[in-house]
């Protein structure tokens, strides 16, 4: 066998390597395995953070995977005649090894602050209050476009309507299919009416678990695409939590489009949901 | 506990199928990943399903046949009669076919019933088939007895479709469905229960599903039909559809001519018989398409004259011409008669009736009933309604009741007599407006259902 | 020994996860590969005639007789007493018990409610339908409801005719007639003292319930038949049906709705699905005294 191990365990660093870089170069047969592509203004953060990470955690097992060879060459019993020595541990190894990563981490920690108070805590604001300033306790939040709620297995979506008021009467109804206007800071109130389920829009780095029980907020803005007569782009919203057997159905829409179409958009299903005629020859087709 | 291992099935085909789909499907079917996919495969493909099957319909056959009747409510024999004659009308799960009788090209479409059919897989072009054991099978089952693996955990059940009575529909109490009502049930849902929306599957997947829903519940009412017959019309122990010919020992060439052509007679008048009974089923899925209920258009009204057309409807609601409160509750929250049950559990067995015993509910259960559980009146003020919240939805639902519950429809005013009671087109906006308002009112207050005053409408 | 405990015990697990996948269901269809595919080929050839003269029935009928009788019962059981959740004022008169009226027997033991109809399939020609009946072809008959119960508790009526559904009560009612058979369904409010109607349309082999959703103690019972041969016994347990088509083989059902089908009977011999054949002569007068034992 000889140093068949050692061998073997040197390409657990070079083959998990390869893997992220060949996915990260969209080579064949790992198209599409890498990030999504990223449509919102606020998610490089996320992206930044992600990469950030993954290089710490990259070097640390690069380094770990290395070591790991190292020591199956050097002391190889097939080559190795020397015996055995016992050790009764170093303090000052133990100390360095509980220290470096605690600070590793808690470095991240504090690192990542910024991030998560960008995801989290400092929603658009429509102005900035009496007193002009921005950040301060009387801004005035920018009210959620629509509310998205989680339920076994589908995704109920209120839009808020003309008075920007969720749960009046000029609502608007719809099921699984989000439309979204390009160039605007949107707030999305997101619930569950069930279980946990989480709101996953992976071309847009959010992903927020919906907490029975609780209202959150989620906002993003997707610049315009540079392209003349661009047409409305369609992404996934899934599901990112298990949420009961049907969690796979749990596939929704979001359309982002221009707000002029948005906003015809938003009238025909207003129209839709206010029909109160029936007429058998004209509209049996199109109930 | 042994004897009820050996009576009880389980419907393997289903599970494994679904396994297939969560794993394999996703990969295959929308990232087009196929290394993950092919591994997903081979690591199930030593699970092979057995070839899916109908069921028979025993509830339904032990109601008709009385106490008196066998276990499974007919003879192994007659059973067997039954099956084959819907074998030869619709096929199997995996093929089915469509009736060849008149009409029948009104209702159902051989093309799209394929494409539904079947165990979930993809055609050498890539087009996703089986879609109806891959989003439906599951809490509908195999047969569309509502009695699929997940079934049981569901509140309320899922439809059984084979009584062929669905809830929301634009055609009046007593006629089918049309092609256009199952279509928006399938696109959006039914908020409330567990029947979710199937609004972003391409068109033409839709269609077939809908067809396959039609198929099996036109399938199903034959069954019903025929299982009627043969306890109603045949002798006892005798086969719908038989094959044999009865010889004697030692009969002559002429005898067995004849034995012969008495059974050929025979055989004739079954199959007539039977195709009658599906022209009659099928008949009625023609005639719905243009049964829907016409509806005149709401007056255009004010703030004003909506609050206003709101109070009427409030005190309809209330009177004992609409008689609403009476189920729904003075609170509107669907507590007013909370003891009754839908027409599926009725029609096989009531358990509201004082004389009916849980010993009888459970030999309906032995053979795959769902526990009995009462009909909940709809709370009316939580804006969620079940077969949509359009106004044209709200007032089908009021006007033409919703078959199978014990929702009635309003009596309509006789337009020649001003004395008569009953509702005019007017009344059940009234009563629309007032019932789609009443989600505004905070819980903690009687019910007023005249929605957000701040908010203008049109 | 660890392993194999441990080997045990996941067994144990897998086999209480499949228990908990099984439970009860129907039977499997059972078919035979030829049988089934030459159905197919028959119906698809569509050449499915039958054979002349075989459907009908055979005989004509040689003129009239009359039929009638009456049930009796032995023991009955004493009616329960009805629960009356709502609206006691109206429904429950002078705060008296309401009872069940499933099962009627009067003094003399004569049964109420007993349905008797011809179940033979005849054909709907003058032959068969005598004079007197054509009145009734398409007239109105009412179904009322008072204080809460319906007042015919079984009704039976000719599938032509129309339904006067009458609300006596000072209350709103539904009365809710579930689909059985080609009768259609129907459900409509009554709204209070005022009235609705119904047209059956098609005929069904078996009495469908008809209840009242708002006061789910209500219950009756209705059947709608093409033909005008039924008869529903009065509240001494007598009937009668005139003018029944003489000299063919006829095929008569019982039915009372605390025994279903009457299977089993002295006096006459019905079969176990309820069904007694008579062949009366012309202008006989065929005399029933039934005696049902006591559910």
């Amino acid at each position: 066998m000889g140093r068949f191990w050692s061998i073997l365990f040197l390409l657990v660093p070079i083959f998990g390597v390869g893997v992220f870089l060949w996915a990260m170069a969209d080579w064949w047969p790992m198209q599409g395995h890498w990030l999504p592509e990223n449509i919102n203004d606020y998610g490089h953060v996320i992206d930044n953070l992600f990469y950030f990470i993954l290089i710490i955690t990259g070097i640390i097992f690069v380094g770990c995977s290395l070591a790991l060879f190292w020591f199956l060459w050097k002391y190889d019993a097939a080559t190795n005649t020397e015996p055995v020595k016992y050790s009764h541990g170093s303090h000052t190894l133990e100390v360095v090894w509980s220290i470096l990563p605690a600070a590793a981490l808690l470095f991240i920690a504090i690192f990542q602050l910024n991030a998560w108070e960008d995801q989290k805590m400092r929603r658009p604001i429509l102005n900035s209050g009496a007193d002009g300033i921005e950040g301060t306790a009387d801004d005035v939040l920018r009210p959620p476009l629509v509310q998205v709620t989680g339920r076994q297995f589908e995704w109920r979506i209120r839009y808020a309507g003309k008075d920007n008021i969720i749960g009046t009467e000029d609502d608007i109804l719809t099921v699984n299919d989000l439309h979204v206007p390009y160039g605007e800071d949107i707030v999305v109130q997101i619930q569950s009416m069930d279980v946990l389920h989480s709101f996953f829009l992976p071309n847009l780095r959010i992903k927020q678990d919906m907490v029975p029980g609780m209202k959150q907020f989620v906002w993003f803005r997707v610049r315009e695409p540079n392209v003349n007569n661009a047409k409305a782009q369609k992404y996934d919203i899934v599901c990112a939590e298990l949420c009961g057997w049907g969690h796979y159905k749990m596939r929704g829409r979001l359309t982002m489009e221009s707000r002029q179409d948005f906003d015809r958009w938003l009238a025909s299903q207003w129209d839709e949901q206010n029909r109160a005629e029936f007429k058998l020859t004209s509209s049996a087709e199109s109930q | 506990m042994s004897k009820f291992l050996l009576r009880s099935k389980f419907d393997r085909h289903i599970l494994f199928e679904w396994i297939l789909h969560t794993t394999m499907l996703s990969f295959i079917r929308h990232r087009c990943s196929w290394p993950l996919g092919l591994l997903c495969v081979a690591v199930l493909a030593g699970c092979g399903s057995p070839e899916a099957k109908f069921r028979r319909y025993e509830t339904f056959a032990k109601k008709t046949g009385g106490s008196e009747s066998p276990r499974t409510g007919l003879p192994e024999n007659q059973w067997r009669g039954i099956d084959e004659a819907l074998a030869g009308l619709f096929g199997t799960p995996d093929q089915p076919i469509i009736p060849a009788v008149e009409n029948v090209s009104l209702v159902l479409d051989q093309r799209k019933l394929e494409r539904a059919a079947g165990p979930v897989h993809s055609d050498e072009l890539w087009v996703g088939m089986g879609l109806y054991r891959e989003h439906c099978a599951h809490c509908h089952g195999v047969t569309g007895d509502g009695n699929g693996p997940t079934a049981p955990f569901l509140n309320p059940y899922p439809r059984d479709y084979r009584p062929g009575w669905f809830k929301f529909k634009s055609t009046p109490l007593g006629a089918k469905p049309t092609h256009a009502d199952l279509k928006k049930i399938l696109i959006d849902g039914i908020p409330g229960t567990a029947m979710p929306s199937f609004k972003l599957l391409p068109e033409e997947e839709v269609e077939a599903l809908v067809q396959y829903v039609k198929y099996l519940a036109i399938r199903g009412e034959t069954e019903r039909r025929l299982i009627v017959l043969t306890n109603e019309e045949l002798d006892e122990g005798e086969r719908l559809v038989s094959f044999d010919v009865a010889h004697k020992s030692g009969a002559t060439e002429a005898e067995k001519e004849a034995a012969q052509k008495e059974a050929d007679e025979r055989f004739a008048e079954q199959l007539e018989m039977i195709k009658e009974t599906v022209s009659g089923v099928i008949g009625r899925w023609a005639e719905a398409e243009s049964a829907a209920v016409e509806i005149p258009q709401r007056p255009a009204m004010t703030r004003e004259e909506l609050v206003a057309s709101r109070q009427r409807g409030r005190d309809l609601f209330y009177g004992t011409i609409a008689n609403c409160a009476k189920c729904h509750g003075d609170s509107a929250l669907g507590d007013g008669t909370t003891n009754d049950y839908d027409n599926w559990t009725k029609d096989i067995i009531d358990p509201g009736k004082p004389d009916t015993t849980q010993e009888m509910i459970n030999q309906y259960v032995a053979l795959g009933f769902p526990e009995p559980r009462p009909i909940k009146p709809r709370n009316l003020r939580q804006g969620v309604f079940r077969g949509g919240s359009r106004p044209i939805d709200l007032y089908w639902r009021i006007k033409n009741g919703i078959e199978g519950s014990p929702m009635p429809a309003a009596t309509p005013k006789p337009e020649d007599n001003p004395f008569a009671k009953g509702l005019t087109p007017n009344d059940v906006w009234d009563i629309v407006n007032y019932v789609y308002g009443l989600q505004f009112d905070p819980l903690s207050q009687q019910p007023q259902g005249f929605g957000n005053p701040l908010v203008k409408t049109n | 020994m660890l392993g194999k405990l441990s080997l045990v015990g996941l067994m144990l697990v897998i086999a209480t996860l499949l228990v908990g996948c099984i439970r009860p269901m129907a039977q499997e269809q059972i078919t035979v590969v030829s049988h089934v595919s030459t159905l197919q080929e028959k119906f698809r050839e569509g050449a499915v005639e039958a054979a002349p003269g075989t459907t009908a029935v055979a005989a004509t009928p040689t003129g009239w007789a009359t039929l009638k009788g009456k049930f009796t019962m032995q023991g009955a059981p004493a009616p329960s007493v009805l629960s009356i959740t709502k609206e006691q004022d109206v429904c429950m008169p002078g705060g008296k018990p309401v009872l069940s009226e499933r099962l009627i027997v009067d003094s003399s033991g004569g049964v109420k409610d007993v349905l008797v109809y011809l179940s033979t399939k005849t054909p709907v020609t003058p032959e068969w339908e005598h004079p007197s009946y054509a009145d009734t072809k398409t007239s109105t008959v009412e179904f009322d409801q008072k204080d809460c119960i319906f007042l015919s508790h079984t009704f039976a009526v000719r599938s032509t005719q129309t339904v006067k559904i009458l609300n006596s009560d000072p209350v709103g009612h539904n009365t809710n007639i579930p689909s059985k058979g080609n009768m259609a369904p129907a459900n409509p409010t009554v709204p209070s003292n005022s009235s609705v109607t119904y047209e059956p349309k098609g005929e069904s082999g078996e009495p469908t319930p008809v209840s009242c959703s708002i006061h789910p103690w209500m219950s009756a019972n209705m059947i709608a038949r093409d033909n005008p041969y039924f008869a529903v016994t009065k509240p001494d347990g007598t009937f009668e049906i005139a003018n029944i088509p003489a000299g063919v083989d006829l095929e008569f059902r019982i039915w009372h709705e605390s025994v279903g089908f009457v299977g089993k009977a002295t006096g006459i011999e019905p079969d176990k699905k309820g069904k007694v054949k008579l062949k009366a002569e012309n202008d006989q007068v065929v005399e029933w005294n039934v005696e049902i034992p006591a559910p």
